[in-house]
């Protein structure tokens, strides 16, 4: 347009009717499309079986460190729906423990599964499951510690005597003091 | 972004005007994100085609999502002063 500077924006009144109908029309129908397929959180019951630590290795293409953190969002999301009341009691302690031992084992060095476990799953009214949870994340407290070679702060507690990490055998651990 | 969705709904996420406002931002967003992981799943090369139905739904959101995407470069045009 002659005269008028470049840089600038025309008037939306500039713009063509039909545009701003079509414009209008699309995201009407994307917002709808979405809402009326919008997927729900999974349910605490689909909890699948926990894969191996090799598996889990495997999947990362060598970023364990990220896989290990993005696995642990992924698991939590079975337990943090907000239409749930009771939400840990819902969990099957066994898999999750076992999600959570393979997250672990596919990097040690971070301390988020043993958090989640002994701050978040470990507070749940069924004492058998809370002592599941704190038994686990003390056995793998110890063996992370051992397997990070820290072993100046000699663990107290595994009923057994393998890394649960590394597999490396013959580590020499106190019996369990309670 | 389901994930992201759980997260922020959560009993555990913070109960305050800001959380929220947090949490009506990320489903709005959702509203206007397409699934992408919908459309592209490992397990249709591992375990075969999904369903027709399943597969033209998924190619129909991704169709919405493109005549969205034409009809906004398309009004950005229209106010540029070229």
């Amino acid at each position: 347009v002659i005269g008028r500077p470049r840089g600038e924006q025309r008037a939306l009144a500039a713009v063509p009717r039909w545009i701003l109908c079509v414009l209008a029309g699309a995201l009407a129908a994307q917002i709808g499309w979405q809402a009326a397929r919008r997927a729900g959180a999974p349910s605490a019951s689909d909890l699948p079986p926990a894969p191996s630590a090799a598996a889990l290795r495997l999947a990362s293409l060598g970023e364990t460190a990220a896989l290990a953190r993005l696995a642990m969002i992924w698991l939590q999301a079975f337990d943090s729906r907000s239409d749930n009341a009771t939400p840990y009691q819902k969990l099957d302690y066994g898999r999750l423990i076992s999600w959570l031992g393979a997250i672990l084992a596919t990097d040690p060095r971070s301390a988020y599964p043993l958090f989640a476990a002994a701050r978040v799953y470990a507070e749940n009214a069924d004492q058998r499951k809370r002592a599941q949870c704190w038994r686990s994340s003390r056995q793998s407290s110890c063996a992370t510690r051992m397997h990070a070679g820290r072993r100046s702060r000699t663990p107290r507690c595994s009923p057994s005597t393998d890394c649960t990490i590394c597999r490396w055998r013959g580590a020499t651990l106190r019996p369990c003091s309670g | 972004m389901a994930a992201i969705q759980t997260i922020a709904g959560s009993p555990l996420a913070d109960d305050s005007a800001a959380g929220q406002a947090a949490r009506w931002l990320v489903d709005g967003l959702a509203l206007l994100l397409p699934r992408l992981d919908a459309i592209a799943r490992g397990d249709w090369l591992l375990y075969g085609a999904p369903p027709a139905a399943e597969f033209g739904l998924a190619l129909a959101g991704l169709a919405i999502y493109f005549a969205l995407l034409a009809a906004a470069g398309m009004f950005d045009f229209s106010r540029r002063n070229l």
